[in-house]
């Protein structure tokens, strides 16, 4: 955390002594190539910054939504994402039975995109 | 202090008139390295995200579901069961679920189709959001509104409450009527009482909530069948021992716990599904033929131009922070530019790059934004496979080449 507020201060004071020596140098001479650089990555790293807060308090906003989806749910018994609805077994990932990927014939491969995002669940606590 | 910032700074100013020499090659690297980082972050963003809100979402799926299985395949579930099922030591309550889905050639999609069961909680949302609002205006959100109008109640026979999805495809609403053939090819037609909030479209998007008789008319269900049944455990911690004693007494059952439900959606998106090895792996050999790019040796005209540098003074470590430079410009400029482009797709566009994919053949994809769950774990992870290997690939071949006599580097010319 020290070596990355180190590294910060040292790409801040870089920038901004650049900045300072080239307005000391007269509005006509062009900004350094290195001052360019570093004013870029200062401003890429303020804005992945933002996107960062942004996710932050995303988080808290959303709560309330997240909650209400939980509640649906809840209330309406559910299992499953709404995520691929082109299968049944895709569908409802959670109560697909476990032969069902390669249901159409023993040498057939899987032939819905989906499950290529998505694996069996072969795990098993019951006793 | 302020000499060596100084000296570092006419370092990089030389490093990038000298990547500017190459224009064309180095936009092209970075665009190419941006690429790669964009995929990857994005990938990283969308599973990280999709699997911390099923994880939040489907707690409150059931603890236990139990289907009957007849020749590996589900079958419809005997009403006489769930009385076996209630006399199991640690049963609190078992409850018929009916289920199912419908084709509708109109526009091939498949819509599932659920008979809601009684409202678990009877205030629907006891969450609460705090808003401030504006006394002044007249359109100001109501605070006491729920989200969802929905209150999990059984609609009334005739009538469908339908998913934003369907209503999005079917281009209907309230009010209107849907039209559905049943098992023995008469026509039913429903009306649309009311439509599930957009916001819950991750979950409802292919719903259609129908009444207990009309489910059965439609589909042609007896009174003796129900699709499954979701069981209740006075004992959280004997969830597992509960589905094993509802296996070992109906042993053509398969009871399906909570836990698998949520491994289920912990899996996918796993690296090892097919189309994340084919992203990963087509990021790593990009990655494989940079290194080899760097790592193999330099060009003629990098050789002379380092050649040139020692015979007018500069040292070999000049020379290995001139290379540093240039390794750490490229890849850092890469990183942030790709995590930030990431950031936006996931989280602004819905993932657009990755939407044909994930719609795959299903005509009805649901349309929903996805809380943005980013951690320093994920970035750091990140930035040491993208930015450290390529800084140390590019500063190996350069202690070699550094190191060799300026008269012999220069007399290599050509590129």
């Amino acid at each position: 955390m020290t070596k990355c507020k180190q590294i910060t201060t040292f790409c801040c004071l870089l920038t901004l002594t650049s900045i300072l020596k080239s307005n000391a140098l007269g509005s006509q001479s062009l900004m350094r190539n290195s001052s360019l650089f570093f004013l870029s990555i200062l401003s890429e790293a303020v804005l992945l910054g933002a996107l960062l807060l942004h996710a932050s308090f995303s988080e808290t906003t959303q709560r309330g939504i997240l909650e209400h989806k939980t509640m649906l749910v809840k209330n309406l018994r559910l299992t499953d994402l709404c995520l691929f609805t082109e299968a049944r077994y895709t569908r409802h990932l959670s109560q697909a039975d476990l032969n069902t990927a390669f249901q159409d014939h023993p040498l057939s491969l899987e032939h819905f995109p989906s499950g290529s995002f998505t694996e069996p669940n072969l795990h098993n606590d019951i006793p | 202090m302020t000499v060596w910032i100084e000296k570092q700074r006419y370092i990089i100013d030389f490093t990038i008139s000298s990547l500017l020499r190459r224009k064309v090659k180095n936009i092209g690297l970075l665009a190419l390295y941006t690429l790669i980082v964009f995929i990857l972050a994005s990938t990283m963003f969308f599973t990280y995200s999709i699997k911390k809100e099923a994880k939040l979402i489907l707690q409150g799926s059931p603890e236990i579901v139990v289907q009957k299985i007849v020749a590996g395949r589900h079958d419809l579930f005997p009403v006489s069961y769930i009385d076996e099922i209630k006399a199991i030591r640690g049963v609190a309550d078992v409850e018929s679920r009916l289920w199912g889905y419908y084709y509708d050639s109109l526009v091939q999609a498949n819509y599932t189709l659920l008979t809601p069961s009684k409202p678990i909680d009877e205030s629907t949302s006891k969450a609460r959001t705090t808003v401030v609002v504006d006394p002044h205006n007249p359109r100001a959100a109501d605070v006491n509104k729920p989200l969802y109008d929905y209150d999990g109640a059984a609609p009334e026979a005739g009538t469908l409450i339908i998913g934003n999805g369907v209503a999005r495809m079917r281009e209907i609403g309230p009010g209107d009527y849907m039209p559905f053939m049943a098992f023995d090819g008469q026509i039913m037609n429903l009306k649309v009482a009311s439509t599930l909030a957009s916001e819950s479209e991750l979950v409802s998007s292919d719903l259609i909530l129908v009444n207990g008789q009309d489910f059965r008319k439609l589909f042609g269900i007896d009174d003796k069948w129900i699709t499954d049944v979701i069981v209740t455990v006075k004992n959280p911690s004997e969830i597992a021992t509960v589905a094993g004693k509802i296996k070992k007494k109906l042993h053509d059952s398969r009871p399906i716990i909570r836990d698998e439900i949520l491994r289920t959606y912990d899996s996918i998106f796993n690296w090892r599904g097919g189309m994340m090895i084919v992203v990963f792996s087509a990021a790593v050999l990009a990655f494989v033929i940079f290194a080899w790019d760097k790592a193999s040796g330099l060009s003629a005209g990098e050789r002379r131009e380092i050649g040139i540098l020692k015979a007018v003074g500069w040292e070999t470590g000049d020379v290995i922070q001139m290379k540093f430079w240039e390794g750490a410009m490229v890849s850092l400029t890469a990183y942030f530019s790709g995590v930030i482009l990431a950031y936006i797709h996931v989280f602004f566009t819905g993932s657009a790059v990755f939407e044909p994919a994930l719609k795959g053949w299903s005509a009805l994809y649901p349309n929903f934004a996805l809380t943005p769950f980013v951690n320093a774990e994920q970035l750091t992870t990140l930035f040491f496979l993208t930015v450290v290997p390529y800084t140390v690939a590019t500063i190996v071949p350069i202690w070699r080449a550094a190191t060799i006599d300026p008269d012999s580097a220069m007399r290599h010319t050509g590129e």
